[in-house]
């Protein structure tokens, strides 16, 4: 269709013209036929008058023709008795009809031009008992001037208002949508490199302006998302190239200095070290690759948390031992939760080894794990170690966030431990956040949802 | 023992070619997957060693051939993929065992191993390397006469690297074999370090003659003598 290929602007004119040119003339026709008759009807209504106030004085006068010179001269009749002319007034005699109404059918002859172009209607009849015909006839060009002038009006008025409604149309439409064209022109111009622009909005209570609003909210959590991305891309390669740049030199330092096997070996299992460190941080990017690409498989079950995080806790005690401190766990038995228990048991033990960690020699951890009334299960970690800044505490859970950067790459993290622990808890509906806590330390939460 | 390494990448055929030289396996490498096909069908050998990612034909195409040829070799897969799903149609397509990239050399070793003596029961109930000897019946771990008390967790940890001694034991190994962990994470790893420090310290540290020695960068060895 060529609508189609129209623009808004041409299109919404177009519409609203045909409409109005429909509208217009059926108004217009209404109007027209309206006072067509109402003007047919006066002349009508004074033929017959006329007509009938002669029928009259015919009849009262019996008949006597000397009676008609009462009627004056002014008005246009004729009577005949046998086809000749009995009266005629003045006016009809100048009119010199007679001879254009000779022979013609009485019924279908109803009216007549005189030679200055006026145009009269016509009126005949008889009159039975006088054996008289009359012929009447008024003057009807006014009423169909009138007439004919009300349809020239409206004939003209149907194209000056569409050409008035067209323009009107246009500019209206023109102001209506120019702030799409604002909008159409700067979303142009935003790219990967320009995402902190913003769509104008005029009037932020219209459609448009609240396709606007809505635009901006979406480019704003796409910025939000681009700048992760950007800060993730840059911390992992950074990340990455630590390593590598050991590997490098180390090996290049070991080759330089021709040295005893012995030293080979150590500049060999310290490149080694460093290999292990990368393919720990590409294992560790991968699960989240997968997380975030929604591929992780998960294998969810009704699981007893309380023997998990046993399990868990009875793993890492000999971790919390070597630091002299005092590990302990405390729980209801038999709390259920549908969970992936490999992910979940990943999640507790990052947790808890980070509490082990951080926790000074002779320090306290308890795990407690409990049940809220609305059946949800509560992981807690407390430790009585340095805790954590509160502004800090959601930060942690981003991807490469440390407090303290040597601290925790001496100590083998890279960094991702406490995003992987989120994942973990979110894929399985769960949530994770660090707590206030009275006095010094650091109370990680982990809540789940109970098993269905 | 004749293994066909099957494998398109350079350095990586020429490291896993010495190191089972050195560990006297005979290896025939094949750089593409035509030629691996070919010498696969064509002369016998012990144990397939099958990259996945191979120029032209891909490793699971072979491997798809190689049974339909009714090859009943046993083919161990290295791949570069570690979604489950590949893993899943690696051993469905018949492969007997797979290996994700980076892999740590004594884990391949300890892989071929399994695979070469597959079927055979080799169970020995009683353990021994120099003056150190344990009973896997009664539990009991004697060293030059003198009874060691070792827990659970370490008497396991011990059973494993005697079994594998004189071989490098990687720390993926013992938390997959010991632990029975499905993955490796940092916390496992310190645990495992603690607890080979503490049965060097019921194992070796009484004795002049250690026994129990660390390669760093890889793992642990339990070996007489110089590593």
């Amino acid at each position: 269709m060529i609508l189609h290929r129209l623009n808004i602007r041409h299109r919404l004119i177009l519409w609203n013209t045909s409409v109005l040119m429909i509208i217009l003339i059926v108004i217009f026709l209404g109007i027209y036929f309206f006072m067509h008759n109402r003007l047919e009807s006066m002349v009508q209504n004074r033929l017959d008058s006329g007509y009938k106030t002669i029928e009259d004085v015919i009849i009262n006068s019996r008949g006597d023709i000397c009676d008609f010179y009462h009627l004056g001269q002014n008005i246009l009749y004729q009577v005949k008795r046998d086809g000749k002319v009995v009266y005629q007034t003045e006016m009809w005699e100048e009119a010199q009809w007679t001879a254009a109404l000779e022979g013609k059918d009485f019924d279908s002859f109803t009216s007549l031009q005189s030679e200055e172009g006026r145009l009269y209607k016509l009126k005949r009849g008889t009159v039975p008992e006088y054996d008289l015909e009359v012929a009447f006839a008024t003057d009807a060009t006014d009423s169909i001037e009138s007439n004919r002038n009300l349809a020239l009006i409206l004939i003209a008025g149907i194209p000056g208002t569409l050409i008035l409604a067209l323009l009107g149309g246009y500019f209206l439409a023109g102001r209506a949508l120019s702030p799409i064209k604002a909008i159409t022109r700067k979303a142009q111009e935003i790219t990967a490199e320009s995402l902190s622009e913003r769509l104008p909005v005029q009037n932020p209570h219209d459609e448009i302006g609240h396709l606007a609003t809505v635009f901006n909210d979406t480019l704003a959590r796409i910025e939000n998302s681009f700048q992760q991305l950007r800060r993730f891309t840059a911390d992992a390669s950074h990340e990455l190239r630590t390593p590598l740049t050991s590997i490098r030199s180390v090996g290049e330092v070991a080759l330089q200095k021709s040295v005893d096997q012995k030293t080979y070996q150590e500049a060999i299992g310290s490149m080694l070290e460093e290999t292990e460190r990368l393919t720990h941080l590409v294992d560790n990017l991968l699960v989240l690759a997968r997380g975030d690409a929604g591929k992780a498989r998960l294998n969810p079950h009704s699981t007893d948390l309380g023997a998990l995080v046993r399990a868990v806790v009875d793993e890492l005690r000999i971790l919390a031992e070597e630091k002299n401190q005092t590990l302990s766990v405390s729980f209801q038995p038999s709390i259920m939760v549908t969970i992936d228990a490999a992910t979940i048991r990943q999640a507790l033990s990052n947790v808890l080894h980070n509490a082990i960690m951080y926790t000074q020699q002779g320090g306290q951890i308890d795990v407690l794990i409990s049940k809220t009334e609305d059946g949800h299960a509560i992981v807690d970690v407390i430790d009585n170690g340095p805790g954590i800044p509160a502004s800090d505490r959601s930060k942690v859970f981003e991807r490469f966030y440390r407090i303290d950067k040597a601290r925790s790459r001496a100590e083998g993290g890279v960094g991702l431990g406490l995003a992987i622990v989120r994942w973990a808890v979110e894929v399985n509906k769960g949530a994770i956040a660090f707590q206030d806590k009275n006095g010094p330390g650091t109370h990680c939460r982990i809540t789940l949802p109970a098993a269905r | 023992m004749h293994i066909l390494v099957i494998e398109d990448e350079p350095k990586v055929a020429r490291a896993i070619r010495e190191g089972l030289e050195s560990e006297h396996y005979q290896v025939t490498l094949a750089a593409t997957g035509e030629e691996g096909y070919f010498l696969a069908t064509t002369r016998a050998f012990d144990l397939i060693v099958l990259d996945l990612m191979l120029p032209g034909r891909d490793g699971l195409e072979i491997l798809t051939a190689l049974r339909q040829q009714h090859c009943q070799t046993p083919v161990l897969i290295l791949t570069a993929r570690d979604a489950i799903e590949d893993r899943v149609l690696g051993l469905d397509t018949g492969a007997d065992d797979y290996l994700v990239k980076p892999f740590a050399f004594p884990e391949l070793l300890a892989r071929i191993r399994a695979l070469t003596r597959r079927g055979r029961p080799e169970q020995a109930l009683r353990l021994k390397i120099a003056n150190l000897e344990m009973d896997c019946v009664t539990k009991k771990v004697v060293r030059g006469g003198k009874e060691i008390n070792l827990t659970a967790k370490e008497f396991e940890l011990l059973e494993y690297l005697l079994r594998y001694q004189g071989q490098v034991v990687s720390r993926e190994m013992l938390a997959r074999d010991v632990w029975q962990a499905a993955d490796r994470a940092t916390p496992l790893d310190n645990v495992i370090d603690v607890h080979i420090t503490r049965l060097r310290q019921k194992v070796d540290a009484p004795f002049k003659k250690k026994l129990l020695k660390t390669i760093r960068g890889v793992g642990f060895v339990l070996k007489e003598g110089k590593v």
